[in-house]
């Protein structure tokens, strides 16, 4: 267990609330935005550059919300900070296969070949006779 | 009452963002803003001193959400 690496984000915690010195290589500036904005309604946030490749970042819990440990808070920032930069990083190696899903279904199929199936498909289920034959009024009279 | 001046890093805020801010809390604050390198200083005076910091705190938040917001609005994304 000696060979642990040493924690990526530093943490101070005060009176006043949290604050976080991030590696902006590891944590991208969106994943960072991203979880700030999950944050603001909760907290007051401020974010510092104090080095090149470092953001700081300082929570403080809005006077109106019920109170929280600023390890608690500062916890979920982590994890909020950890799912934000997932999602920014599996958006980034599959944007190519996405833009290609796109492409293709805009060039292959015309948008009004789809929709003139679509209506034939809904046309030829309403002209279907009724496997139940339940017996409706208003063919009663025609009969 | 002057209090201490708020740096915001370009790298971090859009400019635009800091204005939007400023004109959001003209009724509770005046601004007086300087440069240090390619960073942003805020000079605030709170017209209430009971409130400095919470409207300090408040603005600086306010300057994150509009910044958040421009980022979005500029990479293709909307909120």
């Amino acid at each position: 267990m000696n060979d642990i690496p040493e924690m990526q984000v530093e943490c101070t915690f005060g009176p006043n609330g949290a604050a976080f010195t991030i590696d902006d290589n590891l944590y991208p500036l969106d994943a960072i935005y991203g979880a700030a904005y999950l944050f603001i309604d909760r907290c007051y946030i401020y974010l510092s550059r104090p080095s090149e490749g470092k953001v700081e970042v300082h929570l403080k819990v809005k006077p109106d919300q019920s109170p929280i440990r600023n390890e608690d808070l500062s916890g979920e920032f982590c994890n909020e900070l950890l799912n934000q930069t997932l999602r920014v990083r599996i958006g980034e190696s599959t944007a190519k296969i996405r833009e290609y899903y796109m492409a293709r279904a805009f060039v292959s199929h015309p948008a009004q070949a789809s929709i003139d199936a679509l209506l034939a498909e809904l046309d030829a289920e309403e002209l279907e006779d009724d496997d139940l034959e339940i017996s409706v009024p208003w063919e009663d009279d025609d009969e | 009452m002057m209090s201490e001046a708020i740096l915001f890093s370009k790298h971090l805020y859009r400019e635009e963002a800091l204005e939007v801010a400023m004109e959001a809390y003209s009724g509770l604050a005046s601004f007086r803003t300087d440069r240090k390198g390619d960073d942003i200083l805020v000079f605030i005076q709170t017209f209430e001193a009971s409130h400095e910091e919470q409207i300090r705190d408040a603005f600086c938040t306010h300057v994150l959400f509009e910044t958040i917001v421009k980022y979005r609005e500029a990479t293709g994304a909307k909120l």
